[in-house]
């Protein structure tokens, strides 16, 4: 069927021209179409009028004929005509297959309709000759495979699209109500304020675009959308408005803790330039801190407190320590000679247990100075601060061993104290040897530096390794070993500071390994 | 004035065992037989301004050196050092400060106000004795200020 349709409009109209202009001319059928008797006449308008108005359907008025020249007619349908049923049945039995037939040939078949309506007979004739047709046909349904097989896969692309479109849509809503629960149900504030300046361009005042659920608790202001902070504070202080000014001119995000005075609170801000640069807005998230501002101060006040008791406790200790000492030198300046042996013996030792205890003070304040220290780093070449700490030591017999050492980054002060307890260790740990040896070394252990002090001394069982690091514990008599047990739990407290672990490795009577573990430097040399 | 009534060191100090140790050290030295010895702030200043008891002073009268203990109840050295340090009448005294320990916050602040140094009272006599005297010496015999 789409066949017929194709070749009846292509060739319809040329056809239907040449035969309208012979039937024209015809002596009978000429006649019949020129002189329409006027009651037809009438009756085509009413028709026509019915037809514009829709009130009748083209189908049954159009007179119709299907024609095939076999089989004679085999369809007729008159409907509305001007002319009768014999007069359209001959016309086209009589002239117009005849016409077609001596044009294309009697092989043919001709599909032919004649309205009735026009002016004039409007003959529609196209031949369907069987090869003609079949060729056409197959030709156009191989067309029509391909376009249909286009339209299919256009459809089935648009299909597609539309469906991950609605997708898209439907994740895009989604991922909307997510950001949007977020933000209205997240602890901090957040709120997207727009920057107004004065006249020569400083930043004075803002208004309040966007807040979330938050917002008011952690500011306490109320209703804020499309109010300008200056209605609630007018006196907020300046660079507030200077940092969000400069935010949104220059696009770079800030991080930062601040006082808002008038709402008595401290903030811990982030802020970063929303949208366009010429929006001038800012948007802002931030957490009110005013809880951890007031703990912070008051730890602060109280690590002051501290301090000054430690400083006082020290003083306060030293000064009977000094009188203890330095009396019992009195004793022995002035009156010495009235005194026997055992009456200096007592008072060597009187004195040096005050010594001993001044040395302690010391030590403790030095140990609870470290916590309050700020660390500088630097970077130290461990080989020339080894050198310097060795040739500090005390008169000693033992061998040092050192290879090449590691560059670090640390504060040097603390890692050559570091250095001087452990070296001092096993200085002093050793000295009963009969050939003492000091290792130092060096190496990269999976990114982090270890520094390792070895020796061949007294060692320690390792049942009582957890008391190493701890202050004021000992693992060997003052007579055995003099000491407080302060050195090795400041190691560790200083190696803390940096970051890096201590541990330590001991058997009984061969020999200690005290390890430190540093990061490495960004840039080793 | 004469130089037979000069006072040649003026010691501070609230602790009578410190200051006995101290007196011991600069007279083992030969310092200490124009010293005085006062045991609080107030009477410092009185003396070295020539106020209440010793108003019978003279201000120009000023000590050779001033060794200010820091801590002592009432008023404390770092105040005493603030009013000997800011009259231009006695700023020029040598002022050292002894303190119980070298961590002591206060000695940037003596520094600040003024003070010329400052001696560690260590445990240890002999040190002491050396420290303050050596001071001693140090302060009054090269540094001596311009009268």
């Amino acid at each position: 069927m789409q066949a017929y349709y194709c070749v009846y409009e292509k060739y319809l109209d040329e056809i239907s021209a040449k035969a309208r202009t012979e039937l024209m001319n015809h002596p009978v059928f000429g006649k019949l179409i020129r002189d329409i008797p006027s009651e037809m006449a009438e009756a085509r308008e009413k028709v026509t009028r019915e037809l514009q108005k829709g009130a009748i359907m083209q189908d049954y008025w159009e007179p119709y004929i299907n024609y095939q020249i076999e089989q004679g007619i085999i369809y007729a349908r008159m409907g509305l005509s001007f002319y009768s049923w014999y007069e359209l049945v001959s016309l086209v039995r009589d002239y117009i297959l005849p016409y077609l037939q001596r044009e294309y040939g009697t092989g043919a078949a001709f599909q032919t309709s004649v309205n009735g309506l026009n002016n004039f007979l409007d003959i529609g004739m196209c031949i369907i000759g069987e090869a003609y047709v079949h060729e056409k046909n197959e030709k156009i349904i191989a067309e029509r495979e391909v376009i249909q097989k286009q339209n299919e896969e256009l459809e089935q692309k648009v299909t597609e699209r539309t469906l991950r479109l609605q997708d898209n849509l439907r994740q895009l809503k989604e991922s909307e109500e997510k950001y949007s629960f977020l933000f209205n149900s997240m602890d901090e504030g957040y709120c997207i304020i727009e920057m107004i300046f004065d006249d020569k361009g400083k930043p004075v005042d803002y208004r309040f675009l966007e807040t979330n659920a938050s917002f008011e608790n952690q500011t306490g202001l109320k209703d804020a959308n499309g109010k300008r902070m200056r209605e609630f504070a007018p006196d907020h202080e300046d660079h507030w408005f200077e940092i969000y000014g400069k935010v949104a001119t220059t696009g770079v995000p800030v991080r930062f803790q601040n006082r808002a005075e008038q709402l008595h609170r401290w903030y811990d801000v982030f802020a970063c330039r929303f949208g366009a640069p010429e929006n001038l807005q800012v948007a802002i998230l931030f957490n009110d801190i005013t809880t951890r501002k007031k703990t912070e101060e008051k730890l602060q006040e109280v690590n002051k407190d501290l301090e000054a008791f430690t400083y006082s406790v020290s003083h306060d200790l030293r000064a009977p320590l000094r009188a203890i000492n330095g009396y019992a030198q009195m004793l022995i300046e002035d009156h010495g000679p009235k005194l026997d042996q055992e009456g200096r013996r007592i008072t060597d030792i009187i004195r040096n247990n005050a010594l001993k205890m001044g040395t302690l003070i010391d030590d403790l304040l030095a140990f609870s100075k470290l916590g309050r220290q700020e660390i500088r780093l630097t970077k130290i070449n461990m080989d020339e601060l080894t050198e310097s700490v060795l040739k500090e030591m005390p008169p000693h017999k033992a061998e040092i061993k050192t290879g090449k050492l590691h560059t670090v980054e640390a504060d040097y002060s603390l890692v050559k104290q570091v250095m001087i307890n452990l070296i001092a260790n096993a200085l002093k740990y050793s000295s009963g040897k009969q050939k003492p040896v000091v290792e130092i070394s060096s190496k990269d252990v999976r990114g982090r530096l270890v520094f390792t002090v070895k020796d061949n001394g007294a060692g320690f069982d390792m049942k009582y390794y957890d008391k190493l690091f701890r202050v004021f514990q000992r693992l060997h008599s003052p007579a055995e070993f003099e000491g407080v047990g302060v050195g090795l739990a400041i190691v560790k407290r200083i190696i803390a500071k940096h970051g890096g672990k201590v541990w330590a490795e001991g058997i009984e009577n061969e020999g200690a390994i005290f390890s430190f573990s540093l990061k490495k430097p960004k840039i080793n040399k | 004035m004469s130089m037979n009534t000069q006072v040649e060191i003026l010691l501070v100090e609230d602790n009578m065992s410190d200051a006995e140790l101290t007196i011991r050290a600069l007279n083992k030295k030969n310092l200490a037989n124009k010293l005085v010895h006062l045991e609080n702030g107030q009477q410092a200043l009185d003396f070295v301004f020539a106020r209440g008891n010793y108003s019978h002073r003279i201000i120009a009268d000023t000590p050779k050196i001033i060794l200010l203990d820091l801590k002592m109840p009432k008023m404390d050295g770092i105040q005493v050092l603030k009013e000997i340090k800011s009259d231009h009448r006695t700023q020029k005294i040598p002022v050292i400060v002894l303190t119980s320990s070298r961590e002591d916050p206060d000695i940037q602040e003596c520094y600040r106000l003024g003070a010329n140094s400052y001696v560690v009272k260590p445990v240890e006599f002999d040190k002491f004795l050396n420290a303050v005297s050596e001071l001693g010496l140090f302060w009054m015999l090269i540094n001596q200020p311009p009268v």
